[in-house]
């Protein structure tokens, strides 16, 4: 699964820590996500996609193969 | 369990080796002194209670939260947990198979042989927090790698 978080950070202007903070995770938690090492639970997809103001598919992208 | 009874589970085994050090001062430099001698003739005690400390120090290290236990933590746990079981099964597969020949030409197949195999079998009470503490840390390090670049 594909996601475009450190782009929607960007337009935010927020560092990963303060996303971290926002929903409830470590920092490492989000650079692993922002990397695709680790796939978020739907909860958390939820709670990221809430803190954006955007749909979830906006932010996460099942890959071509998926 | 809390954050704070990894840090009790470190200190108690960091504790055993500081008591075996002073068995070993006894042992080297007091053999003639009654303090020697009372904890020589205890030794048995002396050995089950390191045991349980180190049972009891490693399953607080493995319990015990992290700092910021998060799902990503969870699945860190999770995957740990699966390696170890794939671990442990094939290695007493691997050990039933070549000491229960091994066992049963020594005594033969009998009672014994079956008391030899289940008392080996203690062995993983000890393996398997030592390895998932070994594991979890390296995996956690190997996550927290980009956290500190």
């Amino acid at each position: 699964m594909k996601n475009n978080l450190r782009v929607e950070r960007a337009i935010l202007d927020i560092t990963q820590q303060q996303l971290a903070e926002a929903v409830g995770v470590s920092r490492n938690t989000i650079i692993s996500i922002e990397s695709g090492r680790y796939v978020p639970s739907t909860v958390l997809a939820l709670k990221i996609a809430r803190y954006f103001g955007k749909p979830l598919e906006v932010i996460f992208q099942l890959e071509e193969d998926e | 369990m809390p954050n704070g009874c990894q840090r009790a589970g470190w200190w108690m085994l960091i504790l055993i080796p500081v008591i075996l050090g002073c068995y070993y001062v006894l042992y080297a430099f007091f053999r003639e002194s009654a303090l020697f001698a009372l904890v020589n003739n205890n030794s048995r005690y002396m050995t089950m209670t390191l045991g349980i400390v180190v049972v009891v120090s490693l399953f607080l290290i493995c319990l015990s939260k992290e700092k910021t236990e998060d799902e990503m933590i969870s699945a860190l746990r999770m995957r740990t947990v699966t390696i170890i079981a794939y671990i442990l099964f094939f290695s007493i597969l691997v050990y039933l198979l070549y000491w229960s020949l091994d066992a049963g030409f020594r005594f033969g197949h009998s009672w014994d042989t079956i008391f030899f195999l289940l008392q080996a079998l203690t062995w993983p009470l000890f393996f398997a927090p030592v390895l998932y503490i070994a594991i979890f840390k390296v995996m956690l390090w190997h996550s927290k790698k980009d956290e500190r670049q």
